[in-house]
């Protein structure tokens, strides 16, 4: 849905320069609320699976509850790092 | 017999030549002829008198010891001739002076005086008339009305009222709107004229005065006089007007080129030649490709073209100056400015963020922390 809204609010310029197109893309994506909405969604539905994880990891390899949050932490931060990182630095 | 033929040889010349006369008739020795330059003096002017000397014995020599010319209102710059020498039989002899004339004008007689051995001395009269017309210059055609930045012929035309002819003459001006600057015309006779042609583009509004001189040679002597012309120049009527209509700015998001369109119309009564629209690089104003200027060329009275132009600004820009240029018939360059609005348009990605879009996260962000905090307490 976001990205639809974003898609049919976009206006496409007519340029030729590519490093004024990559400027363009670059803008698009820093400037516009859409993109951020969209980010911050995705890091709460990846906090949901991981909560879900967490569950399935426990009792699928017989770990304690301590030992399948930090299983499941490591790759979801850095998800989510690599996520803000993105935003971050585009912008 | 022998003594009438001196009488009639005097007489013969003086049908042939006005000037010519005889002063003494019993004299070995007479003026046959005399010759002034210029035929008429002006004021001030230097001149000479040529008398022809001839003696009429055909026998017998003479010896002329002194010529010299008298005057009180000419002043003479020659000295006298001294022992000129012997004059063979009907032999002739030239002898000039250099008279300069007065300030008054008038005819005035300079006594020439020849002393002969064995002869009376010759005194003779010749008339010098001295005049102080000059050349007469006018207007012959000039246009009804001027009118700026339009090219217009002025002829003058130069007339002689004087009595003798006069050469070198030439006609010049300083006005630099003026082409060409000077016309020789030469020699121009007695109540003879000649006309010249001058082309003149005013640059200036409203009065204006031209200034011509005529330069010209009476004999040896240059004389100048000057003429003016009160001209009083016009906006023009006719000339191409250049307006713009149906002017449309597109923004392209994301960077600050826009893309000016319109139409360009010829509202004069003129055709507009050579027309070229493009934008004034101003700071802040980059002209850009494809269309970093338009090129309409030939644009008729009552007529109009399409034009596009492609520029790129700052953020504070809000105006960008369009320059028409074009030239009219005769060549001569224009060029106006008109500014274009840029007005600044909001695009998608520079909002904010939508009120429904907000909600949706909201209850995302509740459900999703309900569902874990579910998933906790459940076990």
């Amino acid at each position: 849905m976001l990205i639809y809204q974003f898609v049919a609010t976009a206006q496409i310029p007519q340029v030729t320069d590519p490093a004024e197109m990559a400027e363009i893309v670059t803008r698009w994506i820093t400037e516009n609320p859409m993109m951020w909405l969209s980010s911050i969604i995705g890091i709460l539905f990846m906090l949901w699976s991981a909560n879900i994880w967490v569950f399935g990891l426990k009792h699928a390899r017989n770990l304690s509850t301590r030992n399948a949050v930090i299983t499941v932490a490591i790759p979801v931060l850095a998800y989510i790092a690599y996520t803000v990182w993105q935003l971050g630095v585009l912008s | 017999m022998m003594r009438l033929i001196p009488f009639l040889l005097v007489l013969l010349l003086v049908g042939s030549v006005a000037a010519q006369s005889v002063e003494e008739q019993k004299a070995a020795i007479m003026i046959t002829s005399y010759q002034v330059s210029p035929e008429v003096l002006m004021p001030n002017d230097i001149g000479t008198i040529t008398v022809t000397v001839k003696n009429m014995d055909p026998m017998e020599s003479v010896k002329l010891t002194e010529a010299s010319i008298l005057e009180r209102e000419l002043k003479v710059l020659s000295t006298p001739y001294y022992n000129i020498g012997r004059l063979g039989p009907a032999e002739s002899v030239e002898l000039a002076f250099t008279i300069r004339a007065g300030y008054s004008e008038g005819i005035f007689y300079p006594r020439v005086v020849i002393e002969a051995e064995g002869a009376e001395i010759i005194r003779y009269q010749i008339p010098v008339k001295v005049d102080g017309t000059v050349l007469t210059l006018g207007v012959n055609k000039l246009p009804d009305e001027l009118y700026q930045g339009e090219r217009a012929t002025v002829e003058l035309v130069v007339g002689n009222p004087r009595p003798n002819t006069v050469t070198g003459v030439a006609l010049s001006t300083a006005a630099r709107e003026v082409i060409p600057t000077e016309v020789f015309l030469g020699t121009l006779a007695s109540d003879d004229s000649k006309s010249a042609s001058f082309n003149f583009t005013p640059e200036t509004l409203g009065a204006e005065t031209l200034n011509f001189a005529v330069a010209f040679k009476n004999g040896d002597n240059a004389h100048a006089t000057t003429f003016q012309v009160p001209l009083t120049v016009l906006a023009s009527k006719k000339s191409a007007e250049l307006i713009l209509t149906g002017i449309e700015v597109e923004s392209t998001a994301g960077v600050s080129v826009y893309k000016i369109t319109g139409d360009i119309n010829n509202a004069g009564l003129e055709a507009a030649r050579s027309v070229v629209l493009k934008i004034d690089e101003v700071a802040g104003v980059e002209p850009r490709d494809p269309y970093k200027s338009y090129f309409v060329g030939l644009l008729s009275p009552d007529d109009f073209s399409s034009f596009e132009l492609d520029v790129k600004v700052d953020g504070n820009v809000t105006a960008v100056p369009l320059l028409i240029e074009y030239k009219d018939e005769e060549g001569n360059p224009f060029s106006l400015t008109e500014q274009i609005s840029i007005e600044s348009q909001p695009t998608s990605n520079s909002g904010e963020f939508p009120v429904s879009l907000i909600a949706v996260l909201v209850i995302v962000a509740v459900v999703i922390v309900g569902m874990i905090a579910y998933s906790w307490k459940k076990r």
